[in-house]
């Protein structure tokens, strides 16, 4: 008997919340989300476009590197050897 | 389906159970916003386990309770050279408790009720949202919770007994 009226005297409060009514969701809520999918579908398109800039940018430094080495290459050479200018060594 | 009728379809399921974590117009109109734009981003990922009520349900639960957090976040910042984060407890305080689905007559009975039920843990307080204010069953509240049906029960008495100890309390101040 005290188990049930303890019972009851929870449920009771709780009871409140089937008081709650549904209401309709504002009809202005769907223009703010068409924004925000909008705002991202543009931050998407800018991430998109400065990566593609930059991924450019990679390969033709890449390609410039890697040209310009092989030249580079013997002038680099003749500037780490030393030069021998001494004459007894072409007799 | 498409993304339009998703939205026709639950957009007042997804505004009411925020409401129902929040008690708030504006702040449940964001959470609206944030499940519905998770909802075009993944709806080409969506694998159809479970039904899109489910999936929308699933959702509109973890949005709700990151806003709650992150505004306890935001508010223990604010807070923290005055007050303890202990004195400040663990919940919201609804100062702003505007939930449009109560009448007038009720609304400070059950501002109260939801001021305790703010307090409880999150599993718990879904436990009572879902079973008692969304109506759902006790396997539809399993499936949204990925938790058997003897789990939900479980947290939903564990609920129950936490509120009767916290309203006492309450009422004994």
């Amino acid at each position: 008997m005290n188990k049930t009226s303890s019972k009851e005297e929870m449920e009771e409060p709780l009871n409140l919340f089937e008081n709650i009514k549904k209401v309709k969701a504002p009809e202005e809520l769907y223009m703010k989300i068409e924004s925000r999918v909008k705002q991202q579908h543009v931050s998407w398109s800018l991430a998109t476009a400065v990566a593609a800039v930059f991924t450019c940018l990679i390969i033709s430094e890449i390609y410039l590197i890697q040209t310009t080495s092989d030249a580079n290459k013997l002038a680099t050479l003749e500037l780490v050897l030393p030069q021998n200018n001494n004459l007894l060594y072409n007799e | 389906m498409t993304f339009e009728d998703i939205y026709k379809t639950y957009k007042d399921l997804v505004y009411n159970l925020s409401l129902q974590y929040i008690q708030n117009i504006e702040e449940a109109e964001e959470i609206t916003q944030d499940v519905f734009l998770t909802v075009y981003k993944s709806l080409y990922s969506f694998r159809k386990k479970a039904s899109v009520k489910t999936w929308l349900y699933r959702i509109t639960v973890n949005k709700s309770l990151d806003y709650i957090k992150a505004k306890q976040r935001d508010k223990r910042r604010a807070i923290t050279n005055t007050l303890s984060s202990e004195a400040y407890g663990n919940h919201i305080e609804i100062a702003n408790f505007n939930h449009p689905g109560v009448a007038l007559e009720q609304k400070e009975a059950i501002a109260a009720i939801f001021a305790t039920l703010n307090k409880l843990p999150d599993q718990q307080k879904t436990a009572v949202i879902l079973l008692k204010i969304e109506g759902l069953s006790q396997v539809e509240a399993s499936e949204v919770m990925k938790i058997s049906p003897k789990a939900i029960e479980s947290l939903f008495q564990r609920a129950k007994k936490n509120l009767k100890n916290l309203l006492h309390k309450s009422e004994g101040k």
